[in-house]
């Protein structure tokens, strides 16, 4: 077996790296609108010789694509991205490096770098998402990242990580969680880009592009959803994509589900005719009727939206 | 050389522009300037009713041949917009097949947002437009102008391109018009451009045959096409024909948040061009020399951080917290970043703002605003054109974060002058509209909220974007005394019931039924008595009843006026069922009236000066039941009683009220006696009685019992002099107090130092159920 080449050198003490998070092009749909977000990101990324990057955290309701934002930027950036997932159970040096026992023979531990320190290490992006499901005490270590000392302490390591000077840093939160990410840091995340609703034409395209195969049909269905969503109390326009993706895919899965025989099928399938588990033609059969279920299952039957 | 085309020995000047920035303007006043190029003839793509009506507006606004004049900033004309764009013809069908209800019945925000759809169109008068550049060039150069573009046609939702911003001083027109007219033609809409565009074309051929020289300004976008069908032999010369029926346009001062729409991307340039420009007429050699955009931001920025930096200095120190000046140089360079992957020469307005909330504390962004709507003369206000109707955008308080979905609703108001404020005060509102900005995307509604207008025009209590609110102990005295008066005040009851006489003869001999008792041989002798069982009122607050206070007739010369208060606004915020409240408002108008009064006023109290808006002392009062002492209490009052239990107006003048009384509840209700409209006033929304508390002397007339029983209610009276006399003296006062909130939540502490009260007193007077609603948070 080949080394792994994540492994690195670092003043002779061999290190793993965190993998970078490469988005696979089949579990993404295309990326539509938010141009003014992708400049507002590349725009506090622009950075020289005379002056350093900023830090810019995202703001948004759940779902509002925060994440998708980022990858976008990575790949229009070229550069690796590196995602730190927030959490509870995040301790200090979890933010710096970890260690684990090793496979290898020869050494009993292996020191792991986190995501952020190998991407100030690569140059690359650091992304930490939900980071205000850390507990303040946690991010101590940040401040002197997101600072003109650009660099970060490991104890476990005993070493000083300079930040390369490509590595940009970005950082995500949802609006609930705001208020609890403590003042040292928020006063060091600026800009403070608000990730809001995408505007109803952006939702369309997305669904649009969703159903790409009933392009006759996707507009009425469309128009169908919208009038559902505003008897339901819902504003046009103001529903997160993962919602208006996560419904439509539904709609396409009751629709399959009739296509394949539906109940019957499925209650007389057996060993020797197995039921199909695999979508044939996802989202070509949606009728209203299925959008109509699928929007009860979803909205209908949770309590309706508040303003 | 300008864009131009001949045809039949005739030359067509051309500017094709982009709308409102100020490059393009300078053009046209260049090409009317250059005796060579000058006009015979102007051609705007307006229809032919909106350009003759400007004419005739920018005409009676001094604009002559004779003198250099200066457009106000803004002005406006609103119209109605019939059409809807053949594209939603599908969703139209669905829409109204899924509601159950024709189009015109479905509410005017999802007409909105499902088909594009706005009641009104608003064309802002702009200095820096070359349209409205070219209008006026040619009243002063005294030539005829066309408006040869259609009048009325249906709108889709906009497309954007991206052109290069034109930039100020090496701006070269030709140039700018070959790289980017293919580009902007994309975003032409093929089925209503493409009819304007024959359309146009056909006029302009026509107009060929009469002028030799012609200048002609449109949109960028449509130049391209044009050119084509000019050139095409097939498109026939038209006569400018214009179509019967009448467009009615309404001359209105448009909003200073609003008209930043119309503008070059700072407000200010709006007035650096009006100083620069000149009338075509004029010979001095220096034309039109305006600071690049770059410049005018840079000083902007300049400003801003040096008044930041004062403010930062001379604040206590608890407030330092809320400056970050180490922060500036950031600030800075996310704007010039942010130029960058725009592509901008200028950060717009839009950015700046948006950068500075991402970055700074709100206190830089104030100031920010407030410079960027600086434009170094006064905007137009109803103080300057006190007969005209302002536009502005409704405040939306549903949503207190941004939010790029929610739609926009406008309303006009008129304004007038009242010796009680130094300022006009609203006097008359229209409902709420949709509108479209003819060309123009608008700036988007948060950006500004947080700019104040000096000039804008004081609220009556309780309206749009209003602060002013009684004080509640006022409030609460008064209706903590009629809560004890529906308790004490005895119904007057007609009915009697027959009784064995046993002594007493009460209201005397029952004869028929001591008769039919004799016929049965009972023999007994019966008398009428009043019946015992009167009818009890258990007022729980909830659902209270009308009351009206009479508290003095005033010698005639000491005049009181008429007084309408309302429960609040933003009301609808405050609501669970909104689309119940949606129906009642659009039927008959958004003020839910709460009390009619006669007040007179008088001069405030000086050591209250600045705190207190106003200062009465009422004749009388009709209250409908609750004190709506913030917009909270209001809104549950409404609800609670289905939005029933009181008048709702399109404004708050008497006028309007009796009009909805002869309206709605068939009854002609003469202001002239006051005392007995009071009464009336309240006639329709009682549930079971009326309490009138007046002086002993006082007489509720037959007629008005009458009307009452037919009604099945009763008006029983209390004696005024049930309340100590020193009671009496405060319940008739009222101050209008500067709330710190539109709803009247709360009030600055100074005002309860002021007045040397607690904003709560008197709370423990109110019932039960209305002391809960105000300790709701
Ligand atoms: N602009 C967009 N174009 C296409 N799809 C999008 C867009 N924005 C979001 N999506 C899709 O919506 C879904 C939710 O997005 P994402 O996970 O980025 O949201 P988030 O804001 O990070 O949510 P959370 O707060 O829950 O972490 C994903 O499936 C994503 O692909
Ligand atoms: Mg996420």
């Amino acid at each position: 077996m080949a080394e792994n080449d994540s492994k690195i050198s670092m003043r002779n003490k061999k290190v793993y790296q965190s993998e970078p998070f490469s988005p696979r092009a089949e579990y993404f749909n295309k990326f539509t609108g938010r141009e003014s977000e992708l400049r507002f990101v590349t725009a506090a990324w622009i950075a020289g010789d005379s002056s350093l990057p900023m830090s810019p955290l995202l703001i948004g309701e759940p779902g509002v694509g925060k994440n998708r934002l980022i990858y976008e930027l990575a790949q229009k950036t070229g550069r690796q991205l590196y995602i730190f997932q927030g959490h509870e159970d995040v301790t200090s040096e979890d933010l710096a490096c970890t260690v684990r026992f090793s496979d290898q023979t020869g050494s009993v531990m292996d020191y792991m770098i986190s995501p952020l320190v190998t991407a100030m290490y690569n140059g690359g992006i650091c992304f930490i998402d939900e980071i205000g499901k850390i507990r303040p005490r946690a991010l101590a270590l940040l401040v002197s990242v997101l600072d003109e000392r650009r660099y970060i302490d490991s104890t476990l390591l005993g070493e000083r990580i300079h930040a390369h000077p490509g590595f940009r840093f970005v950082a995500a939160t949802n609006t609930a969680d705001l208020n609890l990410l403590p003042e040292f840091i928020i006063s060091r995340m600026r800009p403070q880009i608000n990730i809001g609703y995408p505007p109803r034409e952006e939702i369309d395209d997305i669904l649009r592009e969703q159903c790409k195969g009933i392009k006759k049909e996707v507009e009425k269905l469309i128009d169908l959803f919208w009038m559902l969503w505003t008897d339901h109390g819902g504003k046009i326009g103001a529903i997160a994509p993962r919602d208006a993706i996560y419904l439509f895919g539904w709609a396409s899965k009751l629709s399959s589900f009739e296509t394949t025989g539906g109940p019957k099928t499925l209650m007389e399938s057996s060993l020797e005719k197995p039921y199909q588990l695999t979508e044939g033609h996802s989202f070509t059969g949606i009728r209203p009727e299925h959008l109509k279920q699928a929007f009860q299952k979803l909205f209908t039957d949770r309590p309706a939206i508040k303003d | 050389m300008f864009p131009a085309i001949k045809i039949n020995g005739s030359t067509i000047e051309a500017v094709p522009a982009v709308h409102y920035r100020l490059e393009f303007a300078r053009e046209v006043n260049k090409l009317c300037f250059c005796y060579e190029t000058r006009p015979e003839a102007v051609a705007v793509e307006l229809g032919p009713h909106l350009t003759s009506a400007i004419v005739t507006w920018m005409k009676e606004l001094g604009v002559s041949p004779l003198k250099e004049t200066e457009l106000p900033c803004m002005l406006g004309l609103l119209y109605n917009n019939r059409l809807i764009h053949p594209e939603y013809q599908e969703t139209a069908l669905v829409l109204q097949a899924h509601s159950g209800k024709p189009l015109n019945e479905i509410s005017p925000e999802l007409r909105r947002q499902f088909l594009n759809y706005s009641d009104k169109y608003l064309a802002g008068l702009s200095s820096t437009d070359s349209i409205f550049e070219a209008i006026r060039c040619s009243i002063e150069l005294n030539i005829p102008v066309y408006g040869i573009d259609m009048d009325e046609f249906s709108a889709r939702q906009g497309k954007r391109v991206l052109v290069e911003e034109p930039n100020g001083r090496d701006f070269g027109l030709p140039q700018y018009v070959f790289k980017y007219s293919g580009i902007a033609a994309m975003c032409r809409d093929p089925y209503v451009d493409g009819r304007r565009e024959y359309t146009m074309a056909a006029r302009l051929k026509s107009l060929a045959g009469q002028h030799k020289r012609i200048l002609f300004t449109c949109g960028l976008a449509h130049w391209e096409m044009l050119q084509k069908l000019i050139k095409d032999p097939a498109i026939r010369p038209a006569e400018i024909l214009i179509p019967e029926g009448s467009y009615n346009f309404t001359r209105v001062i448009i909003h200073p948040r609003i008209a930043v729409t119309f503008m070059d991307i700072y407000p200010v340039l709006t007035t650096l061009y009006e100083r620069n420009r000149q009338n075509p007429l004029n010979n001095s050699k220096d034309r039109l020399s305006i600071p690049e955009a770059g410049r005018i931001c840079h000083n902007i920025l300049e400003k801003v951080c040096s008044r930041y930096f004062i403010e930062y200095k001379t604040c206590s120190k608890e407030k330092k917290t809320n400056y970050n000046i180490q922060r500036i140089p950031d600030f800075e360079r996310l704007v010039s970043n942010m130029q960058i992957v725009k592509q901008h020469f200028a950060p717009s307005l839009a950015d700046l703002i948006d950068c500075a909330r991402s970055m700074m504390t709100p206190e830089f962004c104030d100031l920010l605003s407030t410079q960027l709507m600086d434009i170094d003369r006064p905007w137009a206000s109803s103080g300057q054109f006190p007969d005209l109707p302002m536009v502005s955008r409704l405040p939306d308080n549903s949503e207190q974060k941004e939010n790029k979905v929610t739609v926009d609703f406008f309303n006009l108001t008129e304004s007038a002058k009242d010796l009680m404020h130094p300022k006009p005060t609203v006097k008359k509102r229209s409902g709420p509209f949709t509108i479209d900005y003819r060309n123009a995307i608008p700036v988007p509604e948060y950006l500004l909220r947080f700019w104040k207008w000096e000039d804008e025009p004081d609220v009556p209590r309780g309206t749009g974007g209003c602060f002013d609110w009684v004080w509640p102990p006022c409030e609460a005295l008064l209706f903590g005394a009629a809560y004890e008066a529906s308790k004490m005040a005895v119904t007057r009851s007609n009915e009697h019931v027959s009784a064995v006489f046993e002594g007493s003869l009460y209201n005397g001999l029952d004869i028929k039924t001591t008769i039919r008792s004799a016929t049965t041989g009972e023999k007994k002798i019966y008398i009428r008595k009043p019946s015992s069982t009167r009818k009890t009122f258990y007022p729980d607050g909830k659902k209270p009843e009308p009351t009206v206070f009479i508290f003095d007739d005033p010698s005639p010369e000491t005049k009181s006026k008429w007084s309408l208060l309302i429960a609040g606004t933003n009301l609808r915020s405050h609501l669970n069922d909104k689309t119940g409240f949606d129906k009642i408002v659009s039927k008959y108008g958004g003020y839910f009236v709460s009390s009619i009064s006669r007040i007179r006023y008088q001069p405030v109290p000086s050591e209250t000066a600045g705190l207190v808006v106003s200062y009465s002392i009422l004749d009388g009062i009709t209250a409908f039941g609750n004190p709506c002492i913030n917009a909270k209490q209001g809104a549950q009052w409404l609800e609670d009683n289905n939005f029933k239990a009181c008048p709702v107006l399109e404004d708050t003048s008497i006028d309007t009220l009796t009009d909805y009384y002869r309206k709605e509840h068939n009854m002609e209700i003469s202001e002239k006696d006051w005392k007995t409209a009071m009464i009336r006033f309240a006639i329709p929304f009682a549930k079971g009685r009326i309490v009138v508390v007046a002086p002993r002397n006082f007489r509720v007339s037959n007629k008005l019992h009458f009307e009452a029983r037919k009604r099945n209610i009763s008006i029983d009276q209390l004696p005024l002099s049930y309340f100590p006399v020193e009671q009496i003296a405060e319940m008739r006062q009222r101050f209008i107090v500067r709330a710190k909130d539109n709803d009247g939540l709360t009030f600055p502490p100074e005002a309860e130092k002021a007045l040397g009260q607690k904003a709560d007193k008197y709370l423990e007077l109110l019932p039960l159920y209305m002391q809960q609603q105000l300790r709701k948070k």
